[in-house]
């Protein structure tokens, strides 16, 4: 019974716009309240925020997120587009494509989804209009491109899935690699088959020379020299992934420094929005962590893990059920959100179905993709909405063949968990 | 993750609550930056003269990483930057809607009035007892629930303002409390990004 009303209760909050890590929280210390009284409460509100923020594991995700907010001061992100359409805007739809390279550069230095939209939408977005693309299949590139960020390492969301499954961050983001590439690859794919079938949607591409493709490879210099510091010391384990985003942060201050945009108010903007940002996924972890508590005193989730653990179904059949619960629960909250939440809960079924937390992590961030792209909530096709100013019908519209195309990069994750698995097991 | 939009206070008195988050914020920012000086001395000293800091783990998982966190919590709040499920909410009549949320910040003040109370509680004992970590450098950790106690008290104030003024705004025909601004994605008569 206390368990229903506080889940009913958690509900009501979330619904009514109570910010999520307040909801939780609240909600929590209601049951916890409900089950043991004050005492029980009292000692866990008395540890829990501390051990939430007195971590130094934990540094990895304001330093990434610190990271990326000097190299969008420096500009260089801008640079990616450009230095990719050089490569491949010959090809009818070669300006999308070159939107989806992009895309998994600056996903290589950022783990932002939406900052990646927006930086996307920016410059890439008035590149098409201007050539004459179809708006529709513009917006749903940038939109779908944008969600790289949240794969391709360094990853907010897998740093955050290795915190609280208590597995290593650095398996995980050397495993989010090859299916960033495979998703980079599915979005080119996706658009060439968009054009092949109706040619008018966008035009072929100015050419250019050898000289000017490696020409346009010394501006991206800096965004390399970044993706070595971070992910390949990480991969060659000269570097644990705290002491890599440091240095990836200072490295990205160093570039935007060269840059000449190190002004004192851009510095104090990427500090202040880093520290917000990193604040809002702190916040809810400790009220994730009260929810948690009450949840495991009340033994709903070995319960719920012994339910399912008795089922006379496939494993296979339960892995598609969560994956759906994942699409549906992404079509109205955050990713970060999402993880926090259900990640404790979801974890010790997979342990129990026997498969791999590292794969389940990597399976679950593409899969919670899909939500940052499908309506209502879709965060991307509203940061592409607000720069191109279409409908959002429109750009829901146009990322729909791509969503199509991630449902069955995942169904191919699901099948082969070697895509995800083989590179960390490379590792040193 | 969403941009954070900056609001302008609604009255005096979220105006003397945005000036103390201001104050906070910006020790949160410095925080932050000297978390990544300190890592990127750390790590080069070790490597390179192979003699790491013997305090960098303790500073940061300690004081720095919590500066970070609690006292970035009511600025964040204030400016719209925790997360919420904002779909449903412009579905609810405008008296539904402030009477919820007013119900649900009267709630979060509760719960977060209780971690300002611990963390006080802990601070002044910490304090009084001079406890120490047990580390190469034995740093008083009092000075950690003190972070806690004065991130969480602004957070608490912050939340209670809301519970007032979203309670208030019932019987007003304005807003008397900050609301998020509404997504800006309607479509404008020829502009097309170009």
């Amino acid at each position: 019974m206390t368990v229903t009303i506080v889940l009913v209760l958690l509900v009501l909050l979330l619904i009514t716009g109570l910010p999520v890590a307040l909801a939780m929280g609240v909600s929590g210390a209601a049951g916890l309240y409900m089950f043991g009284g004050w005492p029980i409460l009292q000692g866990i509100l008395k540890t829990t925020p501390l051990s939430t923020a007195n971590n130094y594991e934990i540094i990895t995700i304001p330093m990434f997120i610190l990271m990326a907010e000097f190299i969008i001061i420096s500009g260089v992100a801008n640079d990616l587009f450009r230095a990719a359409t050089v490569w491949v805007g010959r090809l009818r739809g070669g300006v999308a494509m070159a939107t989806a390279l992009a895309g998994a550069g600056f996903g290589a230095i950022s783990g932002s989804s939406t900052a990646a939209a927006a930086t996307l939408a920016s410059t890439s977005i008035p590149a098409m209009l201007k050539e004459g693309y179809e708006p529709k299949l513009a917006g749903g590139v940038v939109a779908i491109s944008g969600t790289l960020a949240m794969l391709i390492p360094p990853s907010i969301a897998l740093i955050l899935y290795g915190i609280i499954a208590d597995i290593p961050v650095s398996a995980l983001l050397v495993g989010g690699v090859l299916p960033g590439i495979m998703v980079t690859a599915t979005i080119m794919l996706t658009i060439a088959f968009l054009v092949w079938r109706d040619p008018s949607a966008a035009p072929m591409g100015q050419a250019y020379s050898f000289a000017e493709k490696f020409r346009s490879l010394k501006r991206i210099g800096p965004v390399l020299i970044l993706f070595f510091a971070v992910t390949g010391t990480i991969y060659s384990g000269i570097a644990t992934p705290t002491e890599a985003a440091g240095i990836g942060a200072f490295c990205a201050l160093l570039i935007a420094a060269w840059e000449r945009k190190l002004t004192a108010s851009n510095s104090w903007r990427a500090l202040r929005s880093a520290a917000q940002t990193t604040c809002m996924i702190l916040f809810i972890i400790l009220g994730a962590h009260v929810f948690g508590y009450f949840f495991t005193l009340t033994r709903v989730t070995n319960d719920l893990a012994n339910w399912v653990g008795a089922l006379e179904t496939s494993r296979w059949v339960i892995l598609a059920v969560i994956l759906l619960g994942y699409l549906m629960l992404g079509f109205f909250m955050d990713q970060i959100a999402i993880l926090i939440l259900t990640v404790p809960v979801v974890l010790p079924l997979i342990y129990q179905l026997g498969f791999d937390p590292v794969w389940f992590g990597v399976l679950i961030v593409v899969t919670a993709e899909v939500g940052m792209v499908t309506p209502p909530m879709g965060m991307n096709v509203f940061v592409v909405a607000r720069y191109t100013r279409r409908p959002l019908g429109e750009l829901f519209q146009g990322v729909m063949p791509h969503v199509w195309a991630h449902l069955i990069v995942i169904a191919l994750l699901a099948a082969f968990p070697g895509i995800v698995l083989w590179l960390p097991s490379t590792m040193q | 993750m969403k941009a954070i939009e900056e609001n302008a206070p609604v009255n005096a008195a979220s105006a003397v609550l945005a000036r103390v988050e201001a104050v906070l914020i910006g020790a949160s920012g410095l925080a932050m930056g000297a978390i990544m000086l300190i890592v990127v001395v750390d790590v080069t000293l070790r490597y390179i003269f192979a003699a790491p800091l013997t305090w960098s783990y303790s500073l940061i998982g300690l004081y720095l990483s919590g500066a970070v966190f609690f006292l970035a919590l009511s600025d964040t709040l204030h400016n719209h930057g925790h997360i919420a499920l904002d779909v449903f909410v412009p579905l609810l009549p405008r008296p539904v809607r402030h009477l919820a949320q007013g119900l649900g910040y009267g709630a979060s003040t509760l719960f977060v009035g209780a971690m300002t109370m611990l963390g006080y509680t802990q601070a002044r004992d910490a304090f009084l007892f001079d406890n120490r970590v047990a580390e190469a450098v034995a740093w008083p950790t009092w000075i950690a629930y003190a972070l806690l106690t004065v991130g969480m008290a602004t957070l608490c104030l912050r939340c209670g303002f809301r519970t007032v003024f979203h309670l208030a705004s019932i019987f007003s025909s304005r807003d008397l409390v900050e609301l998020p601004a509404p997504p800006d994605t309607k479509p404008q008569t020829g502009e097309h990004g170009e």
